[in-house]
């Protein structure tokens, strides 16, 4: 009878601790904060986002800072949404790139700061003034291939 | 090359502004009156006429001046090195880098227009609206040059800055591809190595090599 209590209070147990690393890897891969959002958000406009979706990477010297919160359209421009670390500041000339990793590779935001000592207010009315598109691979393919006509 | 010599010509257009400082509200048809006058400037002079090239010359550093912020040009084109440097360093880069740009553009235009079997003709110019969101505005244009019977156009936009109630070119875009931001990779580059002595020593070298300067400056080949 006592053994049958040890037994069931060690399934017991057992059952809890994988209940909780279940909610922990669920929270953890969702990328759900519980304890309130540590980023600000930054809004930026380009000409175009060839390839750039929510979630996407930002960085900073190669560092991830941030992700894209959402990508939409406006006035025939494409604005994004980005979320940036709390703890990062960024003067108001930073350049936003969009690059891709490799030849072939996903695309990230690279955020190039500038040297103003004005810096973007964290406050959710942010904007990246400056910003790069993409470069078009398939357009300087098409040149290197056929040749550039301004040649 | 020739890809090369129309951006020439181009970017010395557009750094081709106006006497009157900006100042008022509406940046795009102050900038737009601005960009008329130099034009006409330019259609006025004699390229033949070695003279007049030093007179356009002149002309043109002393026009263009008040309507670039070439101090927020200087340190957006340092990037994040310039917060590191004292005012007195900022100050020398800021001489050293308007300078440069100043003769490196003006010259440029100069020669190529000499030197071109046919030269470069501005056929026209169109302002698109403005953009302005706070103390800074985007004011975008085409523009439309020819040599012969070659006509190309070029997107450019204008990126200004209001500080102190007046509005200053910092950066100009020419088909999506930024002045500042490509400064600003060569800079950063460069000060990996170097200091900002070594830089700004750079930036004066390099005005002092001018080929205007050599072939037709008087005061230069005596």
């Amino acid at each position: 009878m006592e053994t049958q209590r040890i037994v069931n209070f060690s399934v017991g147990i057992f059952m809890v601790l994988g209940l909780l690393a279940l909610g922990y890897l669920s929270v953890s891969f969702g990328e759900v904060n519980l304890w309130g959002d540590q980023h600000y958000e930054v809004n930026a406009e380009f000409s175009s986002v060839t390839g750039l979706q929510p979630n996407t990477a930002v960085e900073l010297s190669g560092i991830k800072v941030g992700y894209v919160q959402e990508v939409s359209l406006e006035e025939y421009r494409a604005k994004v949404s980005l979320m940036i670390r709390r703890d990062v500041n960024l003067p108001e000339d930073t350049i936003a790139s969009i690059r891709t990793r490799g030849l072939l590779g996903e695309n990230y935001v690279s955020l190039n700061p500038g040297g103003l000592d004005m810096m973007i207010p964290k406050d959710g009315s942010g904007w990246i003034q400056d910003t790069q598109p993409p470069i078009a691979i398939d357009q300087l393919i098409a040149q290197f291939v056929f040749g550039d006509e301004n040649e | 090359m020739k890809m090369n010599k129309y951006v020439s010509i181009l970017l010395a257009l557009l750094l081709l502004v106006s006497v009157t400082p900006l100042t008022a509200k509406e940046p795009r048809a102050q900038l737009k009156q601005t960009v008329d006058q130099a034009v006409e400037r330019i259609e006025q002079t004699d390229m033949n006429d070695t003279g007049q090239l030093l007179n356009l010359r002149q002309d043109l550093v002393e026009l263009f001046e008040p309507t670039f912020n070439f101090q927020e040009m200087a340190r957006r084109s340092l990037g994040a090195p310039a917060r590191d440097l004292s005012d007195e360093e900022l100050q020398r880069f800021t001489k050293a880098y308007r300078e440069f740009l100043e003769r490196l553009y003006v010259d440029r235009l100069i020669n190529v227009q000499t030197k071109a079997e046919e030269p470069y003709q501005l056929e026209s110019v169109e302002f698109g609206d403005q953009e302005l969101r706070g103390r800074y505005a985007r004011i975008s244009s085409t523009i439309a040059l020819s040599q012969g019977d070659d006509t190309r156009q070029y997107s450019v936009s204008y990126r200004m800055v209001e500080r102190d109630g007046n509005w200053g070119i910092y950066d100009l875009e020419i088909e999506d591809m930024s002045l500042v931001n490509t400064y600003r990779t060569q800079f950063s580059e460069y000060l990996g190595n170097n200091s900002i002595d070594d830089l700004i020593q750079k930036l004066n070298q390099q005005t002092e090599d001018r080929e205007f300067d050599k072939e037709l400056d008087p005061l230069q080949s005596e």
